[in-house]
């Protein structure tokens, strides 16, 4: 699936889901959800979460 | 680019180019002593009044030239328009950093006069609170932009 199609998807902008993918932004547990639902996976096979911030990534 | 980026880009632009154009004039006329006694507190306001109008003008007219030539060097002539919620906490934070500048050049603006300052120089540090609060904002937008949130 592109970058374009998922932010369609979601309803936020592809520079929303490259910063998702870089690390450079958190999303909302909302989104979160919405993105993993979108795949078809629990949220922990789609997001991990590390205690360091910088390392939360898609 | 995220349209809420371009729009942080053509603001800060807009900005410089308005306190260049309207507010180094207000500077030299403030150094001159050209806003002396009560006519001259009528002169600022009035001064401050071109500054703001022109300010929104030279927005308007900034941002839709800015946006014609990003369509152009980007080859893409209906970008995205969309708001998201990234764009909203960006925004949110913006805002904040506009509140605490402007309020500090407010809180400026009275310890000056408590000390005997005059009326128009605690009025310019209004002035320069809100001014130097809003550039700062969007160059904070357009760091988050670049470099994450």
């Amino acid at each position: 699936m592109t970058q374009k199609a998922l932010a369609e998807k979601v309803g936020v902008t592809r520079q929303t889901i490259i910063a998702i993918e870089a690390a450079k932004y958190s999303p909302s547990l909302e989104l979160a959800f919405q993105i993993a639902t979108v795949f078809g996976k629990p949220l922990s096979e789609i997001f991990n979460y590390d205690a360091e911030p910088n390392d939360r990534s898609l | 680019m995220a349209s809420e980026e371009r729009n942080a880009i053509g603001a800060f632009i807009a900005s410089i180019i308005t306190f260049i154009y309207f507010g180094t004039p207000i500077w030299r006329k403030t150094q001159a002593g050209a806003y002396s006694g009560d006519e001259g507190l009528v002169s600022w306001a009035h001064d401050v009044l071109w500054l703001m109008g022109g300010g929104i003008v030279i927005g308007i007219v900034v941002m839709i030239a800015f946006h014609i030539l990003l369509s152009i060097i980007t080859n893409n002539p209906s970008p995205e328009m969309i708001t998201d919620e990234r764009d909203r906490m960006i925004g949110r934070r913006g805002t904040l950093i506009t509140l605490v500048i402007a309020s500090a050049g407010f809180i400026a603006a009275i310890v000056m006069l408590a000390v005997g300052w005059g009326a128009i120089a605690a009025l310019n540090t209004i002035l320069v609170g809100m001014a130097l609060g809003s550039t700062i904002s969007e160059i904070q937008k357009m760091v988050y932009y670049r470099f994450g949130i």
